[in-house]
């Protein structure tokens, strides 16, 4: 099959490749109605199916959180020095070291260091893989929210999700393959953080609203007879033309989609309902809190558990922002009081969804990636405040075959620059890809004249923390 | 701070060798010479037409080279389609919307007229055969849509794609793209006046640098709306020495639309790296960086015709009436004065400076002389002081400073420019009045002698820019100056697009402006080291201020006064000079009351004294031959209400009525971010492997070397891009002719003839018919680059006229329909679904061009001023949404409208769920639907049947058969069973012809052509 049909194939279909490449992978029946298609195998075989990316959009504070650090404790209120490859946001000339906000203790067996920020997610670290060695580009969140997401600083490149998706399709054909669990909120960046860009449409993330309708015109606008009724008028309709057309593929798919559609008016919803889940399942994940930003955190983490097990691929979900501010996360003041709101929001949640998912088995599938887009200045030019920072910074992932209970990389005494294992957010997506069983320099796509990867010309799979 | 390094190591790792070879050094002549020999880099040929057998099934020159392939290949063409079928195609081509019923059957009656067997010449020999009455009937169909208003806009929309056209710059603020609509304004125009290509794509590159191209219509310099094609896409705030790689991004972004958009070239690959395969360098990608870099990306005023002129000939005369009222009332309010001065207390503490101000001044005195009672003895020494002080001063400045700019005498600025009609209708002598806009004041101040922006009203604009300051060394200087109403300044640093670095002015009396060009501080901490920052000064009002409005809040900035229009400042003179050596006030003022050798006596003495002054200088004001210091007196008495200024005065008040009425009537600049060069151009130094630390030799600004390479230069230090764009706008360039009018072929069959529009390099696919693209990129070229003679050839072939069906032996032979055996069908773009959407419920507001409107949001947010608009964008075509980088229209984007930061010359189509759950379920479709049903209450028909035969005519352009008909009819029937009606009362009933509506936007033939 040439090239150019076989694009314009996928571009039609409303599958599109990811599908094809997984009725490849686990032995599905492909659709019969392409001969000839070589179908994509893995590259090898995964470890996980799945991956839920837990965006701590803004940047959280690592070394109130993951990376403790005694010297910072010891100089706190001292000048800051730092050098100029150390890449953090000066906000002004006068900058003192800034000691931890909360207390660090070694939680679980492994003894891993988690603040009291985090009392919940504490309660798991055995399950966490922290890296502590994060490198950024640029201290600025446009820059490093586009990285995180598409591995290009600006510019229009894929999101990792739409990497996935197009990698390997949705285990269920209801159903999108990238969901991203929002709540009409437009990170720094822009869209574009969930979009698809090159690849193809089918590819990028439908949102998915935490308050009201959870997703665009999935109610249906009429009761279910009348609905009814235009749908059979359709049917007879179009298949009448594409008859009197000699045979359209574009109206036949068309027609199928109008079907799909009219089951996933059901179908979504009830995968967004958790009315079924047990009174224990929604007070383990907080959805039975008071506060609505508490409520819909819970809630989004409780549907991604959902998303997992009916098949979705790629799973996004996004913190909510309380109050007027550039990020969640972003506190450049008010530390202490917005880094404990947010933590409240979203500890209990994360927490409860990695037991929930490893207590049904499906951690092991299921790769959870916790991140922001950079750290925060272990100096500050107040005392409630830390500004940007990327020159060493924290995540965590779990489950999906990474080892729990470890720490990985190390920033140097206070917390300024990754000093050993260096990590940038190529590694993570090729490590991400990996774990998928996506070699990331295979994973390619033409356009503008090059085979375009996720992880462009660089990226390492950070074999030391898979198990 | 990209990493280089791990490319290397990755590189060599692989055992790739590219890079080994050093990369400055660009390809070898021979792989050059190889790589130049492409199909697509020979020299347009204008072929011969091809022998085919069946001609008389042409009907233009080009379906002979198409008849020539299918017949190589033992294929025949489809049949001609039917007259409906035509008349809907051309419409959706040619303007974007579906045609009236009306139309479509005047069409089909005139096409029937006749019927003599189909032949037209095909050899173009000129030989005249009269045309059959059909093909009259199908010219003038295309010829009336060619004239129509919506050509353009359709051909416009398509551009758009090309240039990645958006409202705004995205990123973390989505910033605004300073009134890109007069771009995409002028697109529309452009094409429905058929400017020729050659003509646009120089504008689009250099248009700043081209004599005036004046619109008679809006008296527009087209030629400077032009160069926002380059600015356009995804723009980070701040500047290089903030982040490096701030403005190297945008450049990449520039050099790939123009390489991708004119040439059909990838050329932004080539940051890092030698092109793999095609006869790019890295040098070519810095010769162009050279050109971009070169080039200053500042807000500038398009008005070619000044429309002012007669409101301010008005308001002259307003204003010289009143300030002969003024004068008056002035000169005869000695006494009041007098009591005004004598009235303020004496100053509590000495002053270690000599007062600055009468008020002060009196202070001092009293305070020196005891109230008054001391004067005598006081007064010699303060005399003394004065002396003393004025002389040191006057040496001081003589001493320190030097004239950089003077904004007093035209043509002193010495370099600095201005733009904007205030500041061309503003330079000014000492003493201009400026009338308050509003309030209770007549005057709001009197002007020292220099060029204001306000000095007839604060809605016109004015920017003054700084030519680069040397590098290297930090330069101190004081520009005299006041502003007011968010009038900004701002150090733009290596050309950045969007300066954080704005800071509003808020002087309303002039003062000094003293400033440092350089010690840049970067973001990531300490000092910014670069020593080659391109560093210049702008000010500017708001509407010719780039970076206008930041980001919500900044500076303190309210949305109320974003939407204010007026904003204001001016410049005397700027003076360099050493770090903590500013102008100092030379006192000059004050010598008149030392004048006389006496003391005052007394208190009713000095002020009589002071009071005498200032009369004296409303004398000289009033016979306009103040100087500067009599204006500052005379505005300090105005600010402290010595004299009677208020715009109720009897005598005053119809004056400053009938003057802020006029004002009124003045037109604001229309400005637009655009392009300058000031000839002040660098060659960009080569990076190593596109990294910002690691720098190779300069390399010379100008062309990529496969076009002849750099140019010689009309201007020496100029940047070379008006070079670059005769170079891409040329006759004789195999490429651009080629892309354009490969575009067009695209736009109108579905395909291009090279399939890969924005690469016609190695990685790009082929075309299967290379000569038809020559035949018709040269007849593009002769024909002088008319795009509606290039559609008109087109459309009017008996290629683009085939049905869309075709035969099982055409689909073996050829399924992906390289040789055209028929007209592929193919899905509506977005704009035209949403667009037939509102053209077919009778929603459409035909208006033409203007600011944007924001698109239907379900949440929005304030912060980055993504507002939500109405649900039927108030029934605007859809180019006229809002394009919000960071949020584009949701609605759109569902049916393939590309997020705009690439070029993207061909779009996706998918065929996907979500979009049948719009069509069943988005509001805007449902408020269509609603709109459609209710106005079809209205429409007379008597029966469901003719209602439903009407309705079904106006969305697909044809009328129903027999069972279409009843299909709906019976779906009507329905709708009344569901809605709970007896069968009788259906015609009345509204919901009933909602879901009719619904139905027929939902049928698949409505968002497909054939």
């Amino acid at each position: 099959m040439p090239a150019a049909t076989r694009r314009s194939f996928l571009q039609q279909s409303s599958l599109g490749f990811g599908w094809l490449a997984f009725a490849g992978l686990f032995g599905r029946t492909a659709a019969s109605a392409i001969p000839h298609s070589t179908f994509r195998t893995p590259h090898f075989p995964p470890r996980a199916k799945h991956v839920i990316f837990l965006f701590m959009d803004g940047g959280v504070s690592h070394v109130d959180t993951f990376d403790p650090k005694p010297e910072l404790t010891k100089r706190n209120g001292q000048p800051a020095q730092w050098r100029a490859d150390e890449l953090s946001q000066s906000v002004s000339a006068n900058r003192k070291w800034l000691k931890n906000q909360w207390e660090f203790k070694q939680r679980g067996q492994s003894g891993l260091w988690v603040s009291d920020l985090l009392p919940h997610i504490a309660g798991v670290a055995d399950e966490l893989c922290v890296v502590r060695s994060m490198v950024g580009e640029t201290p600025l969140h446009g820059a490093q929210s586009l990285l995180l997401h598409t591995g290009r600083s600006i510019g229009a490149a894929p999101s990792l999700g739409s990497w996935v998706s197009y990698g390997l399709g949705t285990e269920n054909e209801q159903l999108p393959s990238y969901m991203l669990l929002n709540n009409d909120w437009v990170p720094n960046g822009g869209s574009q953080n969930f979009a698809s860009s090159f690849l193809p449409a089918t590819h990028q993330a439908t949102p998915v609203r935490a308050k009201g309708r959870p997703v665009d015109n999935i109610t249906p606008a009429d009761p279910a007879a009348l609905q009814r009724a235009k749908l059979d008028f359709l049917r007879e309709q179009d298949s009448a033309t594409a008859k009197s057309l000699g045979g359209s593929d574009a109206i036949e798919s068309a027609i199928k989609n109008y079907e799909t559609a009219a089951r996933m008016q059901s179908l979504v919803p009830s995968l967004c309902d958790v009315s079924g889940e047990s009174a224990e399942t929604l007070r383990l994940y907080g959805v039975d809190r008071a506060n609505d930003f508490d409520k819909f955190y819970a809630l989004q983490c409780l549907r991604a558990r959902r998303m997992v097990e009916a098949g979705v691929r790629f799973i996004e979900v996004t913190c909510p922002l309380t109050h007027n501010n550039n990020a969640p996360w972003d506190q450049h003041g008010e530390l202490r009081k917005r880094h404990e709101e947010n933590a409240r929001i979203t500890d209990q949640p994360v927490a409860a969804l990695i037991r929930d998912l490893k207590a049904r088995g499906l951690l092991d599938e299921t790769l959870i990636l916790w991140a922001g887009e950079m750290g925060r200045t272990p100096h500050s030019s107040g005392t409630d405040g830390r500004d940007h920072h990327v020159s060493g910074y924290t995540i965590f992932m779990a489950g999906g075959g990474v080892r729990g209970g470890m720490t990985y990389g190390t920033t140097d005494e206070m917390g300024m620059s990754a000093v050993e294992h260096r990590v940038d957010i190529h590694d993570l997506h090729a490590t991400i890809l990996h774990q998928l069983g996506m070699d990331h320099e295979r994973l390619t796509f033409r356009f503008g004249g090059r085979d375009q990867r996720l992880t462009d010309v660089h990226g390492r799979v950070i074999q030391e923390i898979l198990t | 701070m990209k990493a280089a390094a791990p490319i290397l190591i990755l590189l060599v790792f692989l055992g790739v060798a590219r890079l080994s070879a050093a990369p400055a050094e660009g390809l070898s002549e021979e792989t050059f010479r190889k790589r130049t020999e492409w199909w697509s880099l020979q020299p347009i040929r204008s072929p011969g037409l091809p022998t085919a057998k069946q001609v008389a099934w042409c009907r233009t020159d080009l379906d002979r080279f198409v008849l020539a392939g299918l017949e190589k290949s033992r294929l025949k063409p489809a049949p001609e389609a039917d007259a409906r079928t035509l008349a809907r195609r051309l419409s959706f081509a040619l303007t974007g919307l579906p045609p009236r019923p009306e139309d479509v059957e005047a069409f089909v009656r005139a096409s029937s007229l006749s019927h003599s067997p189909a032949f037209s010449p095909a050899s173009g020999a000129g030989e005249k055969v009269g045309k059959r009455e059909s093909e009259t009937a199908y010219d003038a169909l295309v010829d009336s849509l060619l004239a129509s208003p919506q050509f353009g806009e359709r051909w416009a929309r398509h551009w758009m794609d090309v240039v990645h056209y958006a409202d705004t710059h995205g990123y973390e603020w989505d910033a605004p793209a300073k009134h890109a609509w007069r771009y995409r304004d002028y697109l529309v125009r452009a094409f429905n006046a058929d400017v020729p290509f050659k003509q646009l794509a120089l504008e689009q590159l250099a248009g700043d640098l081209l004599p005036l191209r004046v619109d008679p219509c809006t008296g527009l310099n087209e030629a400077i709306l032009g160069p926002m094609s380059l600015r356009l896409g995804e723009r980070r705030h701040g500047d290089n020495a903030a982040a490096e790689g701030v403005t190297q991004e945008a450049i990449a972004n520039i050099i790939d639309t123009v390489s991708k958009g004119f040439l059909g070239t990838t050329v932004a690959c080539a940051q890092c790296h030698d092109h793999k395969l095609d006869a790019i360098s890295q040098r070519d990608y810095y010769a162009l960086a050279g050109i971009f870099m070169s080039t200053r990306w500042g807000a500038r005023s398009a008005d070619a015709v000044d429309p002012n002129l007669e409101v301010l000939a008005e308001l002259r005369r307003h204003k010289q009436s009143l300030r002969g009222e003024l004068a008056k009332l002035w000169l005869n309010s000695r006494e009041p004065l007098v009591a005004k001065l004598a009235a303020l207390p004496a100053d509590e503490k000495p002053s270690p400076a000599f007062p600055d101000s009468l008020a002060s001044f009196w202070r001092q005195t009293l305070l020196r002389s005891t109230n008054g009672v001391a004067l005598a003895t006081a007064w010699p020494k303060l005399r003394e002081e004065f002396q003393r002080e004025r002389e040191k001063r006057v040496a001081a400045n003589q001493t320190n400073l030097a004239l950089v700019a003077d904004f007093t005498r035209a043509g002193m600025e010495c370099g600095w420019r201005w733009d904007g009609s205030g500041m061309k209708h503003g330079l000014v002598r000492d003493g201009e009045p400026v009338v308050a806009d509003e309030g209770e004041a007549a005057l709001a101040q009197l002007l020292p002698a220099g060029r204001w922006s306000h000095a007839w009203s604060q809605r016109l604009a004015g920017a003054v820019r700084s030519p680069l300051f040397a590098p290297e060394t930090a330069v101190t200087f004081s520009a005299g100056y006041a502003a007011g109403r968010h009038a900004a300044r701002a150090f733009i640093v290596d050309q950045a697009f969007h300066s954080e670095r704005l800071a509003f002015l808020n002087q309303p009396q002039p003062a000094w402006l003293t400033l440092t060009a350089g010690n840049f501080d970067k973001l990531a901490g300490g000092n910014d080291t670069s020593r080659a920052r391109r560093v210049y000064l702008e000010l500017a009002t708001k509407s010719l201020n780039n970076y206008f409005p930041p980001r919500t809040g900044y500076g303190g900035l309210k949305e109320t006064d974003v939407a204010d229009e007026r904003s204001w400042f001016g410049l005397t003179r700027v003076y360099q000079h050493a770090a903590g050596k500013p102008p100092q006030d030379e006192l000059a003022r004050f010598a008149p009351l030392f004048a006389n050798e006496a003391a005052p006596e007394s208190k009713e003495q000095l002020a009589a004294r002071l009071a005498d002054v200032l009369l004296a200088a409303v004398r000289r004001w009033a016979e306009d031959r103040c100087d500067s210091e009599d204006v500052r007196v005379l505005n300090e008495a105005l600010a402290a209400k010595w004299l009677p200024n208020e715009s109720t005065n009897a005598a005053l008040a119809p004056l400053v009525a009938a003057y802020r009425a006029t004002e009124k009537r003045l037109q604001p600049d229309r400005t637009i971010g655009s392009a300058d060069d000031w000839n002040e151009a660098r060659d960009e130094r080569l990076s190593v492997r596109g990294g910002y630390t690691d720098f190779g030799d300069a390399v010379p600004r100008g062309n990529i070397r496969l076009l002849g390479g750099p140019a010689t230069r009309d201007v020496l230090d100029s940047s070379g891009r008006l070079e670059l764009a005769r170079s891409i706008a040329s006759d004789t360039n195999p490429l651009t002719a080629r892309v354009f009018v490969n575009r067009v072929w695209l736009h109108l069959f579905g395909e291009g003839l090279v399939r890969t529009p924005d690469d016609f390099g190695h990685l790009g696919e082929k075309p299967v018919h290379p000569e038809l693209l020559d035949y018709l990129a040269a007849r593009f070229v002769a024909e002088g680059w008319s795009l509606k003679k290039l559609v008109r050839l087109m459309v009017t072939s008996a290629t683009w006229r085939q049905a869309s069906t075709t035969s099982a032996a055409a689909l073996t032979k050829d399924a992906e329909n390289r040789l055209w055996h028929h007209f592929p069908q193919q899905r509506l773009d977005a704009e035209s679904i949403r667009d037939a959407l509102l053209a077919v419920s009778g929603r459409l507001d035909p208006a033409l061009g203007g600011e944007p409107i924001d698109s239907y949001r379900t949440a929005q947010d304030a912060a980055k001023r993504l507002f939500s608009g109405p649900l039927d964008g108030l029934g605007r075509r859809s180019l006229y949404l809002k394009m919000t980088l960071m949020e584009p229209p949701k609605f759109l984007a569902l049916f393939n409208q590309p997020i705009p930061k690439l070029t993207t010359g061909k779009r996706d189509v998918t065929n996907v769920p979500d979009q049948a759950l719009a069509l069943l379920n988005d509001p805007f479709v449902l408020a269509m639907a609603k709109h459609w049903g209710d106005r079809v209450l209205k429409d007379g028909a008597t029966t469901p049947e003719a209602r439903a035969k009407a309705m079904f005519a106006t969305a697909l352009g044809r009328p129903p058969r027999d069972e279409e008909l009843s299909r709906l009819v019976k779906l009507a029937s329905r709708s009344a069973e569901l809605h709970g009606l007896a069968p009788g009362a259906l015609m009345a009933c509204a919901p009933v012809w909602h879901d009719v509506a619904h139905a027929l936007f939902n049928v698949k033939e409505f968002i497909y052509v054939h």
